[in-house]
């Protein structure tokens, strides 16, 4: 489903209340975008292996920035783990994790680095040496570029694209001007009692997508 | 056989004793009437229904105003779409049957995905971005404006339907007997059938086609009465 196809997707939705919805699609791109990161948000919550993905960042003077990691870096949510991906000069083993710590609370084991503002910075000289960081995280979507036509793919799987549906016609209902009151009021309240139930599902679905077998609680 | 404007004149003068051929008005002065009529209703029947009194309009770029003037012809625009030869400020081809946005001249930045245009004194000029069109051919549909007769043999234009013909003749009627003076009797009773006349036509513009498919919007049998379709 394209982001196109989700607008007009939307307007069908309210046909039977009008024929007057704001016209521009860039907007409505642009709040399809939002919604998308919104619902992947949530998602990352729920289950951070969902939509994760990896990131191999390359150490300058100890510290990785993420705004310049390669592959093109797909978006952050959460970081759930970051680990030696080239030792380098150090004594470091392939894969061995690093320990994220706060500036407030350094305790950890070795190596621990903090992570502030997207970048990576070893306490101390702890991440001397080392060539590459790993960075393991769910990734959220990229939202609608001003200049984007509407023929790009949605990423959230169907039937959760029904998701994007609602909201955007509960938006273009929130912003139509020529709608009585009480009648806007119905139309978002249908919506919100469509989107309940599917919310309810694409969570139970991020989390059940896959038997994950943890020691820790999530 | 299409309606001229001498069966109309015909019908019109038919409808009272009073009125003599040639003398209560001339039939220059009817002809010119009728123009007038029909430039007005369908006018008013293209905000009804835009695409019964429907016309396609090809423009090319003049470049002595850096744009597209609007057609004269043209009543009310629908819609805009990519002609032949239409290119961006790039040399990128947009191909022909592209939708041409128009945007307003103070949001130009708005739908920078879509090649736009905006108007400004009747003609439409590239709104500036590297995606916009700036020569070629634009297509301009809209409702046009009604052919004038010229003659009394000159048919009734093309587009307007035989069955509302009577709409013309009764407001004809009209005309003749306000100008004859003292006729107020007849001028009440035309009225009353002109405007029943009217209401019939702007009926039938409302639902004079239910074949079109849409996936939003109206344009089914009976709209409801605040929708216009489209």
């Amino acid at each position: 489903m394209t982001f196109e196809e989700v607008r007009r997707a939307a307007l069908a939705r309210l046909m039977e209340y009008g024929d007057r919805w704001p016209q521009g699609r860039s907007v409505a791109y642009r709040r399809i975008g939002v919604r998308q990161q919104q619902l992947y948000a949530m998602a990352a919550r729920a289950n951070p292996e969902y939509a994760g993905v990896c990131a191999i960042g390359t150490l300058v003077d100890g510290a990785a920035n993420f705004a310049a990691m390669e592959p093109p870096v797909l978006r952050p949510e959460a970081i759930t783990r970051v680990e030696i991906h080239d030792p380098g000069e150090s004594d470091y083993e392939v894969g061995q994790r690093i320990t994220i710590v706060t500036a407030d609370d350094p305790d950890g084991l070795a190596p621990r680095a903090f992570l502030r503002h997207r970048v990576l910075v070893g306490v101390g000289n702890e991440l001397a040496g080392v060539a590459q960081i790993k960075v393991w995280y769910p990734y959220i979507p990229e939202p609608a570029r001003p200049d984007e036509d509407g023929s790009r793919e949605v990423e959230i799987p169907d039937p959760y694209s029904e998701l994007l549906v609602i909201d955007l016609a509960r938006d273009y209902a929130r912003k139509t001007l020529s709608l009585a009151p009480d009648v806007r009021a119905a139309i978002i309240r249908m919506q919100d009692e469509d989107e309940a139930p599917l919310l309810a599902e694409w969570i139970a679905h991020v989390r059940g997508y896959a038997p994950l077998e943890t020691r820790f609680a999530r | 056989m299409a309606t001229t404007a001498n069966d109309l004149i015909r019908a019109a003068i038919a409808t009272s004793r009073h009125n003599v051929r040639g003398e209560t008005a001339s039939d220059a002065e009817l002809i010119a009437l009728i123009g007038d009529l029909l430039d007005g209703y369908m006018d008013e029947g293209a905000r009804v229904n835009r695409r019964f009194f429907g016309g396609r309009f090809t423009v090319g770029f003049d470049a002595t105003v850096g744009g597209w003037p609007r057609p004269a012809g043209v009543t009310m625009v629908a819609h805009l779409l990519a002609g032949e030869g239409m290119q961006t400020s790039g040399s990128v081809t947009i191909p022909p049957g592209t939708e041409i946005v128009e945007i307003p001249i103070d949001q130009r930045e708005t739908e920078r995905g879509r090649p736009a245009v905006y108007q400004w004194g009747q003609v439409w000029y590239p709104a500036g971005r590297e995606s916009d069109p700036v020569a070629g051919e634009l297509v301009v549909l809209g409702s046009r404006r009604a052919t004038r007769p010229a003659t009394v043999d000159d048919p009734i234009d093309p587009l307007w339907p035989e069955a509302h013909v009577p709409l013309l003749k009764w407001d004809l009627a009209i005309y003749l007997a306000q100008k004859d003076g003292e006729r107020e009797a007849e001028v009440a009773a035309f009225t009353a059938l002109r405007d029943q006349a009217h209401a019939r036509y702007l009926a039938f513009l409302q639902a004079e086609s239910i074949t079109e498919v849409r996936d939003y919007g109206f344009g089914g049998v009976f709209p409801s009465p605040g929708v216009t379709p489209r």
